[in-house]
């Protein structure tokens, strides 16, 4: 009952103010005494009383009235704007920046290395991915003849669906190892 | 939080169909608004009449309320414009617009008005209500009398009344508390309890 008492005056935080109207809400003894301190702080400003029974016809009256539904107010959006508006993009933005970061750090080492020899080959047109799919090892290189070998040229044309360069990287070794866990 | 906040938290309850929530609105503000149509409707049926319109009519708008004003300054706008219109409706000559707004309506004073509005058998049921609020009220220790006629006469926060009475917060919260229960135990017969007798 306190808390009706301390809420009617404004001076609950937002927390507790918030559990003591969803109590007023459910609780018929709570909600009387909501009325009763009301009836009592206009009678003593020297208000009536009003009239008995006001109440109650307006709840008959307002039970017979279709349900509002309404967007929330802009009052009420304050914080919350402020934080889709700004925060919340920022956000993205940045989880954005660091996904396609990660990739990048993940496959420019191996570009950074082999990327002269490899870009002067005169790559077969029919295999330019097969090409950039390739991880040379840094400490032998991958000498321009072997690269452009038919059989190597093959091998990596069949190969390039687990090559590192593809767009899960990191990701699809991953997930076959669960998978297998699974079995 | 503060009152004004309050009455948002009630309006954004009722505005996600939350009927009891403006059932509040209307316990808290059903008195203030009636007093307020007084000044424009001298039957006291009548009165009744347009204020139950007047809250059917914000429930209805409440789609609409922003929250840019009060709450109650807007509610006080719309039971303007019902007895205007019911005036009109009724043949009868509304007051100009300079008369009274919501923002005035406010500073009501309230002794005079509704002196001949009530009707004798209302009229004697407010006048009890009245006198066992004044006579509780008298019969209070003075701590708790002086705690709540600071804040229900004087608006002062628990901060402000606790540094006059000299004591904690939480002191001055209790003897509020204390205070209104008095009074609302005296009141108790004669309000009624569960929904048949709700003012």
């Amino acid at each position: 009952m306190e808390s009706v008492s301390t809420l009617m005056d404004g001076e609950l935080n937002v927390d507790e103010a918030e559990g003591a109207i969803a109590r007023l809400k459910s609780d018929t003894a709570l909600r009387e005494h909501w009325d009763s301190y009301h009836l009592i702080g206009d009678v003593m400003r020297g208000g009536v009383a009003g009239t008995p029974g006001f109440g109650t016809r307006f709840s008959e009256r307002l039970a017979l009235e279709p349900t509002v539904l309404a967007p929330r107010s802009r009052a009420a959006r304050g914080s919350g704007r402020i934080l889709q508006r700004f925060a919340l993009p920022a956000v993205a933005s940045a989880a954005a920046i660091a996904v396609v970061g990660w990739m990048l750090v993940g496959t420019a080492p191996t570009q950074d290395v082999t990327a002269g020899p490899v870009a002067v080959v005169p790559a077969p047109v029919a295999a330019p991915q097969a090409l950039s799919a390739v991880k040379p090892d840094a400490s032998q290189p991958l000498l321009p003849e072997l690269v452009s070998s038919e059989p190597v040229q093959d091998y990596m044309l069949a190969h390039q669906g687990i090559s590192p360069t593809t767009a899960i990287q990191g990701v699809a070794p991953y997930i076959r190892t669960v998978s297998s866990n699974g079995e | 939080m503060s009152d004004r906040e309050i009455d948002q938290q009630l309006v954004e309850r009722a505005q996600r169909g939350d009927k009891h929530a403006f059932e509040l609105l209307v316990a808290k503000y059903q008195r203030k608004l009636i007093r307020l149509l007084s000044r424009f409707i001298r039957d006291a049926t009548e009165v009744e009449d347009v204020a139950q319109e007047a809250f059917i009519k914000a429930y209805r708008a409440l789609p609409n309320f922003r929250g840019d004003s009060a709450f109650y300054t807007w509610l006080y706008r719309i039971g303007i414009n019902t007895a205007k219109n019911y005036l009109v409706a009724m043949g009868r000559r509304a007051p100009t617009s300079t008369a009274m707004d919501a923002e005035e309506a406010e500073d009501l004073g309230e002794t005079e008005l509704l002196q001949d509005l009530n009707t004798p058998e209302n009229e004697m049921m407010s006048r009890q209500v009245a006198d066992t609020v004044n006579q509780t009220l008298d019969k209070l220790p003075e701590d708790l009398r002086t705690a709540i006629s600071l804040r229900e006469m004087e608006g002062l926060s628990y901060e402000e009344i606790a540094a006059v009475m000299n004591c904690p917060i939480g002191t001055v919260r209790s003897r509020i508390f204390r205070a209104r229960e008095a009074i609302a135990e005296q009141l108790r017969p004669m309000l009624g309890t569960g929904k048949d007798r709700r003012w």
